[in-house]
């Protein structure tokens, strides 16, 4: 009878256990516990990826910055004039300190991917290879792959929308794609369901530790490896999606412009050199003008 | 008598209109007179042949294009031409001299003609020969040539 009642007991708890583990984040997320998220980020930050491609030259993308606002605590207006995706905040000289306060929100996890196909000099596509290449060292990056004509470097996030633009300025841009995919939403649900995992794991140990029987032991123990192999797997997903948010891949593609020859005319091609045509003369009625010659004067018929 | 007269009087008179005028040359040093189809003929041992006749202007036209339609007959045979020249005959008639060179498939020869016109005649002096010995004798050649008399 004692038996059973402790039985019913840890049953109980672990249930209680299962139940908190399994709880939605979103639950757990109560809108007590968010900030408030700014407008600017509110499309790209509602766990919605975004993309954009482009076949024109046009202006340094925009899209990297917007996902990058702070959103947690304070609502920093951003200012009017600036681009879109620029944060509020200025430099003493009136630069827009963009970069920096992007990426110092830790609460922003955005997965950016960028593609340039670039026109470059002929003879140039090593030499370019090369700044791209220095470029993103410059900036923290390193290089991801290299081929002949492309390139794929990796670049940390807050410099991602500066080396895009320095590299944009290599050769003339035919194709542009930028992705940005926000990932804030699974990383934040997996901070609350590890958090809830390592509170059920604690209260597991401590049910461990008073166990009275070798059953009740293997029981919890089986549940707490469980839970165990849960919060591994948990942290281990929130620790990629922190690394690869950190950092941007960027993966050019170069072509040489095509030559353009001087138009010339095509060589008139002499026609064969034929003897000139015998002249033309009518037939008058001058019988001797056919007696003429120097056979028949020679000859005297 | 009549008949006589008619047999012997009428023939003459036929064969003077027949004959009308016609060219002769002066031959030089080293040419003969020869037979031919022409008013006149002489040659030197080498072949170098003067000949002359006179023609009728029908069509009527000027100098310039009886010496043109020659030109061009001769043209279309293969002569060579080269530039022609304005003469004057020792007679003083006006003419143009034509000079060719006309190869036979085996020699080259040059070929020369001086053409003068009247109003009813056409005179023409051609000379011939192979160029070399041609060449050599163009002097007596071009002389004789001009020296033509119209009787």
């Amino acid at each position: 009878m004692r038996t059973h009642s402790r039985t019913l007991l840890l049953l109980g708890l672990l249930s209680s256990t299962l139940l908190n583990c399994a709880a939605p984040a979103k639950e757990a997320m109560s809108p007590s516990n968010m900030a408030p998220m700014p407008s600017a980020v509110s499309d790209a930050a509602m766990g919605e990826s975004s993309s954009r491609t482009t076949d024109a030259p046009s202006a340094a993308p925009q899209m990297a910055p917007v996902t990058s606002q702070p959103f947690a605590g304070s609502s920093a207006p951003t200012q009017p004039s600036a681009p879109p995706g620029t944060a509020a905040k200025t430099t003493p000289d009136n630069k827009p300190a963009t970069t920096q306060a992007e990426v110092s929100n830790p609460d922003v996890f955005i997965l950016y991917t960028g593609g340039l196909s670039l026109l470059v000099d002929d003879g140039k596509i090593a030499p370019t290879t090369d700044k791209i290449i220095d470029d993103a060292i410059a900036v923290g990056g390193h290089i991801g792959s290299r081929k002949d004509t492309s390139v794929s470097v990796i670049v940390p996030s807050k410099s991602f929308r500066a080396v895009f633009a320095q590299i944009e300025n290599l050769g003339e841009v035919t194709h542009r794609t930028i992705a940005a995919e926000d990932v804030s939403e699974e990383y934040h649900d997996a901070e609350v369901r590890l958090s809830n995992m390592k509170a059920t794991r604690k209260r597991l140990e401590e049910f461990l530790a008073k166990a009275p029987n070798v059953n009740d032991m293997l029981t919890v123990e089986r549940e707490l490896e469980r839970v165990v192999m849960d919060i591994d797997r948990t942290e281990g997903r929130m620790r990629f999606l922190r690394e690869h948010t950190a950092f941007s891949t960027l993966t050019v593609d170069l072509a040489a412009k095509p030559r353009i020859a001087p138009i010339v005319a095509a060589a008139t091609v002499a026609p064969p050199q034929l003897p000139p045509a015998p002249p033309r003369a009518i037939d008058l009625p001058a019988t001797w003008l056919q007696e003429m010659g120097v056979n028949r004067l020679i000859n005297g018929k | 008598m009549k008949r006589f007269l008619s047999l012997v009087l009428i023939p003459l008179a036929l064969a003077g209109v027949a004959c009308g005028p016609s060219a002769k040359l002066s031959p030089p040093a080293g040419f003969a007179h020869v037979d031919g189809e022409y008013d006149d003929r002489i040659t030197s041992p080498r072949g170098v042949v003067i000949g002359a006749r006179v023609e009728r202007n029908k069509p009527v036209a000027n100098l310039e294009f009886w010496a043109e339609a020659i030109d061009l007959r001769l043209r279309a045979q293969g002569y060579v031409p080269e530039p022609t020249t304005d003469l004057k005959s020792k007679s003083g008639l006006p003419g143009k001299g034509l000079r060719y060179t006309f190869f036979d498939g085996q020699r080259t020869n040059r070929y020369w003609v001086d053409v003068f016109a009247t109003d009813q005649r056409v005179i023409l002096v051609e000379a011939a020969g192979d160029q070399t010995d041609f060449d050599a004798q163009k002097d007596q050649v071009e002389s004789t040539m001009l020296a033509v008399r119209v009787n």
